[in-house]
């Protein structure tokens, strides 16, 4: 869906081209990169929903230690809310990644990224979206689920 | 600053780094239109194209004076012609991307190489950005013949 729109939105801009429209070519500049905000923001939501998913089996898998010593410190969150207990993203992430990671700074930088333009700040470069998208799927693969 | 996604959310970046930057994505595509140039097939010759506009977002931000950049232009002998023309730059996720357009079909090429690394130019058609693959002397004679 997001290579069609794109595709489409290029094609619209590379007639304008030919014509020499530099106006119109600018809009068609502009909906191209809201349209990779748009997809950067609904591919993080995935990556998110998976930090999450893999966050309620680590604190799942620290409850079931049979050593209160080791379970004790799990009790304090419920994986079943669905804000995690309030976990910040960072702290939920810390959970399933080693902070010291490329994977975890990766992701952070990412969320700033996502912060910017769910807050209203629309970033003026374009983002490789389909490279993105091959990064956060590596994260996922990352994630430690125990 | 490793990648442009360490650009776009630094705030310690400045107009002698965007500077560099520019100057090194010139040498890149000047390497990547000799590299194209001597893997042509029988039949095809490059010429220099028209140079193009490139004053991106960054550049007016810290303002970096707009610069012209070069474009290369892919002929052969029955009047076929295949434009490369840089894209931009910042484009977070790469390192660069070029626009390849025929008459037909349109391809890109993007730099994955972190930021002033060699580059490492990857190839696909705009259609299909997902089957992107290492350019290659194999994948430009593909696309041309």
């Amino acid at each position: 869906m997001y290579e069609s729109i794109d595709f489409h939105l290029q094609s619209l801009h590379d007639d304008l081209e030919k014509v020499g429209s530099e106006s119109r070519e600018e809009f068609f500049d502009n909906d191209q990169r809201i349209n990779d905000q748009a997809y950067f923001v609904l591919a993080w939501g995935q990556l998110e929903a998976d930090v999450d998913e893999a966050c309620r089996d680590v604190i799942r898998s620290g409850q079931s230690q049979q050593d209160w010593r080791f379970r004790r410190i799990w009790s304090l969150y419920d994986p079943d809310s669905r804000r995690l207990s309030g976990l910040s993203f960072e702290n939920r992430l810390s959970l399933v990644l080693n902070k010291n990671s490329a994977e975890w700074k990766t992701t952070m930088k990412h969320y700033e990224l996502r912060n910017r333009i769910a807050h209203g700040k629309l970033n003026s470069s374009r983002i490789d979206v389909v490279n993105v998208i091959e990064q956060f799927s590596y994260i996922i693969g990352a994630l430690a689920r125990q | 600053m490793k990648t442009v996604l360490d650009e776009v959310i630094s705030d310690g970046i400045n107009a002698d780094h965007i500077n560099r930057r520019v100057e090194d994505w010139e040498c890149r595509l000047n390497a990547l239109y000799c590299t194209v140039t001597e893997w042509l097939p029988e039949g095809w010759e490059a010429r220099q194209g028209v140079p193009a506009h490139m004053h991106e977002e960054l550049m007016r931000k810290f303002n970096v004076d707009s610069k012209k950049i070069p474009t290369l232009e892919l002929h052969n002998r029955s009047k076929s012609v295949v434009k490369l023309v840089p894209h931009a730059l910042w484009i977070i996720g790469s390192n660069g991307r070029i626009d390849m357009k025929g008459r037909e079909s349109k391809y890109f090429i993007v730099d994955t190489a972190e930021n002033f690394a060699p580059a490492k130019w990857e190839a696909g058609r705009l259609e299909h950005r997902c089957e992107r693959e290492v350019l290659s002397r194999e994948w430009i004679r593909r696309i041309l013949n």
